[in-house]
């Protein structure tokens, strides 16, 4: 590890609980589990197995609050219901997403929610939210049934037993930073927090704002309102800042952000941008198996069979197979050596293989998948063991092999790192 | 003409010339528009133009066949980028009711991955 700079780790968010094989496969190349707390809410007996499936691993919950600050057309049943118009509270609680609703529930707020005007929905989810958030959480994830416990044993092949597990660490109920009003919300929220822990208990706040407010008006000095410095460390998450598009500017900004926050800070939702960021107080970087390298506040939940993409790790970035096969052929330096990935026409065969039939289909996706943790687990490694000189010069040889590949090449397979130059820009 | 009606025109001439032919085959997102087999495997992108477009997709079609190509209706003042053409290694078939040619030859790669699952 560089001198003077905290261990970097990246953490491995659930998605969906198909995805165990290769979290189970891949438990060496990341971090704690952040558990998305409204699939604790629904699924208990579901992520009890998955957590059993997976093996001794640490994880936490991710609390979900920010859901409870959305226009509540969010928190309806199907994605497409977010592109509609708002609704007003009450709201029927039929027509909320199961997941949601149970999590309102947890919260002691699915009363308020179906029965109480939108002020005063928010104000009891200020008053309940920090207890009942940390209580949720403290229970950790306990099998529920005798029946389920049976179930998930026998799939999995392992004796009975009722073993719950606990939480790595608490986190602090959080909300949208979208105004001075979301300010004093989350002032209040950490504060009642901090009031209701145990000393010895380790607890994270979240900053979340949306990206284009960081580029407005947070400063220090409102950071510091948030008492950041009496959690353990801090949970930031940029709304809708995706590090392959930003502009160098908005890359610097965010780092700048990163630095004021003055404690460990674990980005919510990033790449390796974000890893190459721990030289500014970065420690914990957490992301999908596949996905959610960033994340909007604010956007329809949903999701569909995940897409095939392959992660080039020279150029940090996935790419659709062909597309990214194609680019290993005309860079061979780029080629990754891992165990997945032998040589390019054992992938492409793969990769037509996959489409006959849905199981090589999901052999294939779990093996990008595969590839990818193990990509950003060499990723990782090499941000913890060399000094940034290092990493920026691999950017910089990473980018000059790309523009020395002819520009007819280039564009027929939609090749350029012009991301690499941004965050070289950002990073100097 | 639409695209659709081209490819139907195209797939006509292949099968009365004894090529086996599978249409919109996937590969990764996309789909090939036509998987051709006779003694040698092609993969062909059919376009009324936007021909360089078509190209790049033949591009990526390349590495799983033996050969890959754009196929466009003829057209005497379409101008071809045959270098560029070349450069990628795909080549061009012009067809049209009477029949169709090949008038640049696609690299040949020893690869079949699509003509083998596609059991053309």
């Amino acid at each position: 590890m560089s001198e003077g700079r905290a261990p970097i780790d990246n953490l491995l968010r659930l998605g969906l609980f198909r995805d165990r094989p290769v979290f189970e496969a891949a438990q060496q190349l990341f971090g704690p589990i952040v558990v998305p707390a409204h699939i604790a809410a629904h699924s208990p007996d579901g992520l009890w197995g998955f957590m059993k499936g997976v093996g001794p691993k640490p994880f936490f919950f991710d609390p979900m609050t920010y859901w409870l600050w959305l226009p509540p057309k969010f928190w309806l049943r199907g994605s497409e219901a977010a592109r509609g118009p708002d609704l007003p509270m009450p709201v029927d609680g039929g027509q909320i997403r199961p997941a949601f609703a149970k999590l309102l529930d947890a919260y002691g707020l699915l009363d308020a929610a179906t029965h109480e005007g939108d002020a005063q929905f928010r104000s009891l989810a200020l008053e309940r939210l920090p207890s009942a958030c940390l209580d949720f959480q403290r229970r950790g994830i306990v099998p529920k049934t005798t029946k389920a416990v049976s179930k998930y044993a026998a799939i999995l092949g392992i004796d009975v037993d009722d073993e719950g597990f606990t939480p790595s660490r608490l986190v602090a109920p959080y909300r949208p930073l979208d105004g001075a009003a979301a300010l004093a919300d989350q002032r209040t929220l950490n504060l009642t927090t901090l009031d209701a822990i145990d000393p010895t208990e380790e607890v994270w706040a979240v900053v979340a704002l949306d990206s284009a407010r960081i580029f407005r008006s947070l400063d220090a000095n409102q950071l510091s309102e948030l008492a950041l410095d009496r959690f353990a460390g801090i949970g930031l998450w940029v709304g809708g800042l995706d590090e392959h598009h930003a502009s160098a500017d908005d890359l610097r900004r965010y780092r700048a952000l990163v630095r004021s926050i003055g404690r460990p800070v674990w980005l919510m939702f990033a790449g390796y941008f974000g890893v190459l960021l721990s030289y500014d107080g970065v420690c914990e970087v957490s992301h999908g198996v596949f996905y959610t390298e960033s994340k909007q506040l604010q956007g329809p939940v949903g999701s569909g069979p995940p897409a095939d993409r392959y992660y080039i790790r020279a150029l940090h970035r996935f790419y659709e197979p062909t597309r990214a096969f194609q680019i290993l052929e005309l860079i061979p330096e780029f080629e990754c050596t891992c165990p997945e990935c032998p040589d390019l026409g054992t992938l492409r065969a793969a990769s037509v293989a996959a489409r006959t039939d849905s199981i090589r289909r999901m052999d294939w996706i779990q093996r990008l998948q595969r590839h990818f943790l193990g990509s950003r687990r060499r990723e990782i490694e090499a941000a913890a063991a060399l000094p940034l000189e290092d990493l920026l010069q691999e950017l910089t040889d990473a980018k000059a092999q790309v523009d020395a590949v002819p520009r007819s090449l280039r564009s027929a397979t939609g090749l350029e790192a012009d991301h690499l130059g941004r965050w070289l820009d950002a990073l100097r | 003409m639409t695209e659709w009606d081209a490819e139907e025109l195209l797939v006509m001439l292949l099968e009365r010339r004894g090529w086996m032919v599978v249409r919109q085959v996937g590969l990764g997102q996309k789909h090939v528009d036509i998987v051709a087999r006779l003694d040698e495997t092609w993969a062909i992108e059919v376009k009324l133009d936007r021909w360089k477009r078509a190209a790049h997709q033949a591009f990526l079609n390349s590495r799983y066949v033996h050969r890959s190509y754009v196929a466009l209706p003829r057209n005497p003042r379409r101008k071809l980028d045959m270098e560029f053409l070349r450069e990628l290694g795909v080549g061009v078939i012009e067809f049209d009711e009477d029949g169709f040619d090949c008038v640049l030859p696609a690299l040949r790669r020893s690869v079949d991955y699509l003509g083998r699952e596609c059991h053309v």
